[in-house]
């Protein structure tokens, strides 16, 4: 082992000269950030969304939350905001409004929102049922568009009859658009694992029959 | 006659086996150890036996174990790592850790971890930070300051706060896994054998240009500097491809997001030119290569085979200095470069490997 790992750690510390940056923002500050991932299933779409608001901006998210001011957030004033959160969000499915439906959420501690580390997780969904063709959802996302910031992507579907076809979104990830098609279940009969064993078959059969040709 | 028939069959059972063992897949890695994995073994022990009983229990897992997707950007303070701090060790054990991190990295790896290291101590130096932001928000209004050293609120930053964890037993043939880090900084290696991976790994930096003992170190300049090196080889029917019509501000498959995998934007590999495709892994190789060059060799075959799925996407300003994210995708690989909130001095990225993250197809059965 030639390299000396520890030495370089040791000599930061006694190093004179260290130029400090301009600039050391260690976390998220005056932003709210929302995070949207979208499954989509053949029988329901899913919106996971992850949503992290900037230490700076933590109180004011945490005083829409913590509506008595009591300086807790009990369970049903934790459901309540993420129901808001999930009626702030639109959706229409191949052109006809839909409503998402909270499943789950999970709230950090006020500390941790108050560092700007905290991070509120929701997952909503709405059931659809997708026939085999094209289907666009459109989705926007209007909650604290005053401080968020938003990302909104889908998942790559884990049915293989589902094949996203076409993304757009806003400037700032407000509103997306997904473009998507069902395919027609395929038959039981794998072609990718018979192909090789009916072509050993074919050029068999046709190498026996040369064969008994010739003699 | 007789040959002939014989022929026929053999014909056939030889196509057969080779059906088979195409719906079989790749079989289990190899038993045998190469360089890497004998160094590796030797630093674990020679570390592991340095530890007394207390230390152990915090640095030894099993391999199968939670902590192995116990990793986070976060400071200490905010994030539990539940393994072994470096700042609760004797010099000694210190310099073993971080022995057995350097035997499993490439001499750049390394580099850039101790860089990042660094950097979390100029940030304790200067206080913890509190800028960057929205634009258009008032500046220097936020609560930031004060979270360095010591740290409001139990948030502590500096090269003493970072972690190390070995899961499973260190062996040249088993599998087994080094995790080390903690602010800006995960670094996962999983060693099965001769073959070994480092996804996920999240290399992140903050601050992103500091000075030490008289040099400028930016211990992700590179990738800054060859992502704007291959958006300038662009032409306009690429960058038209390449460049998406939104703003990125974050990475989308960060920490806690394992096992996820977005649908690919952006210009195909293929679309691309030889130079810009030379490029392109080059780039890729500044996080792949983080890993041991044996094991980086490897996972940069595997990406350069699967260049027609590959994808290449960017969002932002395309001359250097600007602030822009991007994102390599392909069926093995996903990395993203995000500066944080318009910051060029805060920048988060990540390397995952869709299909072998924490060596999931080195350990299949």
């Amino acid at each position: 082992m030639t390299r000396r790992p520890w030495f370089a750690l040791l000599a930061f510390g006694v190093i004179l000269g260290i130029a400090f940056p301009r600039h050391a923002g260690a976390h998220r500050l005056d932003e709210y950030l929302q995070a949207t991932r979208f499954v989509v299933e053949l029988d329901r779409i899913v919106a996971e969304i992850n949503l992290t608001p900037g230490a700076d901006v933590a109180e004011e998210v945490i005083a829409t939350i913590d509506r008595d001011g009591n300086g807790e957030v009990t369970a049903s004033e934790a459901a309540a905001y993420a129901e808001a959160v999930v009626k702030s969000l639109s959706l229409e499915v191949d052109g006809k409004p839909r409503s998402f439906a909270l499943d789950v959420y999970r709230m950090p501690s006020l500390s941790a929102m108050r560092r700007g580390e905290g991070i509120i997780r929701l997952r909503a969904g709405t059931d659809i049922r997708s026939s085999v063709g094209p289907h666009r959802f459109a989705y926007s996302n209007t909650h604290r568009s005053d401080i968020g910031v938003y990302l909104v992507n889908a998942l790559i579907p884990s049915d293989d009859r589902i094949h996203i076809t076409g993304q757009s979104r806003d400037m700032l990830q407000r509103e997306f658009t997904l473009d998507y098609a069902v395919s027609a279940p395929e038959s039981d009969l794998d072609l990718a694992a018979v192909w090789p064993p009916l072509a050993g078959l074919v050029l068999a059969a046709a190498f026996h029959t040369v064969a008994r040709r010739l003699n | 006659m007789k040959r002939f028939a014989i022929i026929s069959i053999l014909i056939m059972l030889v196509t057969l086996a080779g059906a088979v063992a195409a719906q079989r897949g790749p079989g289990p890695a190899a038993p045998a150890a190469a360089g890497t994995t004998t160094t590796g073994v030797t630093a674990a022990n020679t570390f592991l036996g340095m530890l007394d009983a207390a230390e152990r229990a915090k640095a030894a897992f099993p391999f199968d174990s939670p902590q192995k997707t116990n990793w986070s950007n976060l400071p200490n303070g905010v994030y539990q790592r539940n393994s072994l701090r470096l700042g609760d060790l004797t010099p000694e054990k210190r310099a073993a850790a971080l022995a057995l991190v350097a035997a499993v990295l490439s001499t750049d790896g390394y580099r850039k971890v101790t860089d990042i290291m660094n950097g979390d101590e100029v940030l304790r130096g200067t206080g913890g930070g509190q800028t960057g932001g929205r634009a258009g928000a008032p500046a220097g209004g936020g609560r930031g300051g004060g979270r360095g050293g010591g740290g409001r609120g139990g948030v502590t930053f500096g090269s003493a706060e970072y972690y190390i964890a070995v899961l499973g037993t260190p062996s040249v043939s088993t599998p087994w896994m080094i995790q080390f880090g903690g602010h800006h900084l995960a670094i996962n290696v999983t060693i099965v054998g001769r073959n070994n991976v480092i996804t996920p790994s999240l290399p992140a930096a903050q601050p992103a240009r500091y000075t030490l003992n008289g040099q400028t170190i930016r211990p992700l300049g590179k990738e800054n500097d060859k992502s704007f090196a291959l958006i300038g080889t662009l032409n306009a029917e690429q960058r038209k491809q390449a460049i998406l019509n939104y703003l990125v501000r974050d990475l989308v498959l960060g920490p806690g997001e394992d096992g996820k995998m977005i649908q690919p934007e952006g210009i195909v590999a293929t679309a691309l030119n030889d130079t810009q495709q030379t490029l392109l892994l080059d780039l890729a190789h500044e996080w792949v290569g983080i890993l041991n060059d044996e094991g980086a060799a490897a996972r940069m075959a595997e990406i350069r085979s699967n260049l027609p799925r590959t994808y290449f996407a960017w969002s932002g300003a395309t001359e250097n200095g600007g602030i822009a994210y991007f994102r390599i995708q392909g069926p093995t690989v996903l990395i993203e470069y995000a500066p944080q909130q318009g910051d060029l001095d805060h920048i988060h990225t990540i390397y995952r490997d869709p299909t072998n993250d924490y060596g999931a197809r080195l350990v299949m059965p």
